[in-house]
């Protein structure tokens, strides 16, 4: 008997909370016996969200694997399943399919220094390797290099001290201020200078909107990081999950199954218009 | 196996017997044009006809089918009821056949489409080879024709009072044995006829087109100013993926109903302007040319890439329904 | 080749060589025998390529929606009617257009993947009461030998079918939106009958909604079809959808004596607003 990937498992919605304008972050349980092997996922990875009556939508995963099965997520309000999603309450159910896509490279970031750069609500899977990465064992240096439209949009703030406690060095930046804002003003990619990295080595992860990925890389690649080391979280419209509605199909890849997690190098060999490179 | 003979008569009785006992999925006439379908009486197939409008994959992946239905509040599923009854598809041309040796690389592999798999084990594809090619098949471009399909179970061939049989696969070799009756040892005589009619089918078709190195050249080809030119005279309507026997593309809604919903999937097409747009307005293809350009890299050179096989099988469906009469055969000539 | 063709020739040449127009839309040969499909031509010699004749079956105007630039387009009487909505719909400047009509003899029906027999004058066709396009800069005839010109045209086919079995019809209805795409008329970006958002259907083909589509969009053609056929001939299923708006335009000729199309002065019996600013 094959095993059904399209049937969605229900999940309780056990925590809710206003993130920024337009985010929420909800905790979910899936309600199956075995949540914590069939949920069981790693960092960069999506699940095809259900809100039940409306639709599906692919949405990344912020939290640790190591909370799991206990799994959260940061929702923007974009379209019309997003807005469904915003409406329920704890106690409501949704249903999940996955986890599903590549994930960020873990191998690589365990052993080498990491450069994390997050734009906007891109820093949700970043979240999810922040958390994983500081108490892993042989880690080196860890900087995360984080930017929004203005500082009442930075997400997670309530965390980043327990991240710096863990090893990790933040760098923030905001296109506006504010009048309390004493931090830095500007793109993310000026934040991208003057690391503690080893640039040969280093692995940098990417997360945000086109635009910020686009600059991002071409920023790396000129400091000197290798194009092999370089990955983005890129997104695409997705209906299936696996590989089979041929929505996200690009060239030789699937954006739900060799993605959404690509090196710059892959993404050179990508038909052009599809990554933002 | 040896190949087998089947007269006009006998074939015709087969025929009534699947289709009474509501196994059989056939061509039958409709107005001018021939479609597949569910026959209640044995006299309506026609197996004289080249082809079909729709290709017989919705025997597999239907136009729309439901994937499951649900309580909206609870979100409690309830898995659609499986359809087991056996079918018997008789008459697929070579290329629709080879199509299904396409969609089976696409559905199938680690994430199996339940689906589509359950669909295609319950089915026994008797594949009729041609006997004349339509001015618009290139069958002879990819190999998938015009005698033999490679999805075929047991392959039909006419030759003078009935058909060479030739059982291909397991499936069809029990198929020919459950209706032994009908079926006898094909002289040398017939054996004889079968080879040459097969000759002559296959030196009518001579498209000039070659697919060798095709998925390769075509992926150098984006840039190229080829594509504005192609596709102006597109409308976009998407009749091309609809009649395609290898377009797979499916489209995900959910319909609700009072308290309970459903979750539907059916064919969708790339050349429609919301296939790759995303809820927030970004699309890696927004214009016509884009998404022009993804239909013929798709076919000939993604999922070459990405499954092996080429997703055309020259059939021409495309070529005669395209409103306009964009042609695939002047594209894959170009490259 | 007949002298229309001949005349046509010389106009897009000069069209293009005085640089008049930045492209003329037309017809040249298919790729399969007894067709005809659109053409863009852009330089004078390039204009050997158009042709006319009874295959010259879609509907050009399609392709003006959305021109900045000034260009020229041949048209029959059904497109001529469909451009002349075009602009009361303000989707067609008329300074920026040169319209080309040669008499039309009437288009065959499309051949589709069953019809390899004799050709059949186009249902639209057998009911046309103009063929020529009411709006032109150039209008190219041939005296009334017109009907001999370009060929034959092939024979009426058998009287008009009786009453329509609608449920069955729309039943074979793939949800391909082929019928919206070759539309002219239908150029909304977000439509009511495609899935958006806005949609009254879902994208997909649920048997139950078929006669919602179908019938909405009958109503959406009152007072805007101009009966030129195209959907008809872009169905892959062949069905018989100018009998439907046919009959729908019938009424609302009937009763409110409006022909789409005819007449550039008429007011359309469903207007759009006008653009901010303008009065009355």
């Amino acid at each position: 008997m094959v095993v059904n990937p399209y049937l969605p498992v229900r999940a309780r919605i056990e925590d809710i909370r206003t993130e920024i304008e337009d985010t929420k972050t909800i905790t979910v349980s899936p309600q199956v016996r075995n949540a914590k092997t069939m949920f069981a996922f790693e960092p960069g990875q999506f699940l095809q969200v259900t809100a039940f009556g409306v639709g599906e939508a692919p949405i990344s995963i912020c939290s640790s694997p190591r909370d799991s099965p206990s799994i959260q997520m940061s929702i923007r309000k974009v379209g019309s399943v997003t807005e469904a999603l915003h409406e329920a309450r704890v106690g409501d159910f949704i249903g999940l399919r996955g986890p599903y896509g590549n994930g960020w490279p873990l191998e690589k970031l365990r052993k080498n220094d990491v450069v994390l750069a997050a734009g906007g609500i891109g820093m949700a899977p970043l979240r999810s390797l922040m958390l994983t990465l500081p108490t892993t064992k042989g880690m080196r240096r860890t900087t995360l290099c984080y930017g929004a439209r203005n500082p009442s949009l930075l997400m997670y703030q309530s965390e980043y001290a327990g991240w710096t406690r863990a090893g990790a060095a933040i760098r923030l930046t905001v296109d506006q201020g504010d009048s309390d804002w004493r931090g830095n003003v500007g793109v993310v990619t000026n934040l991208l200078e003057n690391l503690d990295a080893d640039k040969e080595k280093a692995v940098a992860c990417i997360c945000g909107p086109p635009i910020m990925i686009k600059f991002s890389i071409r920023k790396l690649i000129q400091l000197g990081y290798r194009p092999d080391n370089i990955y983005a979280s890129l997104e695409s419209m997705m209906r299936c999950g696996i590989g089979k509605c041929g929505h996200c199909h690009f060239g030789a890849k699937h954006v739900c199954i060799d993605g959404p997690v690509f090196s710059y190098s892959d993404m050179q060999e990508l038909p052009k218009g599809f990554a933002p490179v | 196996m040896k190949p087998e003979y089947i007269n006009q008569d006998s074939l015709t009785r087969l025929v009534v017997e699947l289709s009474s006992r509501g196994q059989l999925v056939a061509p039958v006439r409709e107005g001018k044009s021939f479609v597949f379908s569910r026959v209640q009486r044995g006299e309506q197939v026609c197996l004289t006809y080249t082809n079909s409008t729709i290709p017989p994959k919705f025997t597999f992946l239907p136009q729309i089918e439901e994937l499951f239905s649900y309580e909206v509040k609870s979100g409690e599923l309830r898995p659609p009821k499986a359809g087991d009854e056996p079918v018997v598809l008789l008459g697929v041309r070579p290329c629709d056949s080879s199509a299904f040796s396409v969609l089976d690389r696409v559905m199938g592999g680690d994430r199996a489409d339940p689906y589509y798999v359950k669909r295609r084990d319950r089915t026994t594809v008797v594949g009729l080879s041609c006997s004349r090619p339509r001015e618009t098949c290139f069958c002879d471009a990819f190999g998938t024709g015009p005698t033999d399909g490679s999805g075929d179970d047991i392959t039909l061939t006419k030759v003078s009072g009935g058909y060479v049989v030739r059982s291909k696969t397991a499936k069809g070799a029990r198929f020919a044995r459950e209706h032994s009756k009908h079926f006898r040892a094909a002289t040398k005589r017939e054996i004889d006829e079968f080879e040459s009619e097969s000759r002559k089918i296959k030196g009518m078709l001579a498209s000039g087109i070659t697919s060798e190195g095709l998925a390769d050249r075509m992926g150098k080809s984006l840039g190229d100013p080829y594509w504005e030119e192609a596709s102006e005279r597109c409308i976009e309507c998407g009749v091309c993926s609809f009649v395609c026997p290898t377009c797979y593309c499916f489209d995900v809604t959910e319909q609700v109903e009072g308290d309970g919903g459903k979750r539907y999937r059916g064919w969708d097409t790339c050349q429609s302007c919301r296939f790759s747009r995303m809820a927030g307005g970004l699309d890696p293809r927004p214009t016509k040319v884009d998404r022009f350009k993804h239909r013929f890299h798709h076919k000939l050179s993604y999922v070459p890439m990405a499954f092996n096989v080429t997703a055309c099988v020259g059939c021409g469906r495309c070529v005669s329904l395209c409103p306009t009469n964009v042609d695939i055969r002047e594209v894959i000539k170009k490259w | 080749m007949s002298s229309i063709e001949c005349q046509l020739r010389k106009i897009v040449a000069d069209l293009l060589t005085q640089g008049k127009v930045a492209y003329v839309i037309g017809y040249e040969n298919g790729s399969t025998p007894r067709r005809a499909r659109p053409c863009f031509v852009r330089s004078p010699e390039d204009a050997t390529k158009l042709v006319w004749n009874q295959h010259c079956a879609v509907n050009l105007a399609k392709y003006l929606i959305g021109t900045k630039d000034t260009v020229g387009i041949v048209a029959k009487g059904c497109d001529g009617r469909s451009i002349v909505e075009l602009i009361k719909d303000n989707q067609v400047d008329r300074s920026k257009v040169v319209i080309i009509a040669p008499t039309c003899p009437g288009v065959t029906q499309s051949p589709g993947l069953g019809g390899e027999g004799q050709e059949e004058l186009a249902s639209c066709c057998q009911r046309c009461r103009s063929r020529d396009s009411p709006i032109f800069d150039f209008q190219l005839v041939v005296g009334r030998d017109a009907e001999k010109e370009g060929g034959t045209v092939g024979k009426k086919s058998s009287p008009p079918r009786g009453a329509t079995d609608w449920n069955s019809e729309f039943q074979r209805c793939i949800k391909c939106l082929a019928c919206i795409k070759s539309c002219p008329l239908c150029y909304c970006t977000e439509c009511e009958l495609d899935g958006s958002l806005q949609s009254l259907v879902s994208k997909l083909r649920i048997p139950a909604e078929l006669p919602t589509f179908h019938l909405v969009r009958a109503m959406h053609m009152a007072g805007r079809c101009t009966d030129c056929g195209a959907c008809e001939a872009a169905c892959p299923v062949g069905l018989p959808l100018t009998e439907l708006y046919s009959q729908v335009n019938k009424e609302v000729e009937r009763l409110l004596g409006y022909v789409p199309g005819l007449d550039i002065q008429a007011t359309p019996p469903v207007e759009l607003p006008k653009p901010k600013g303008e009065t009355e």
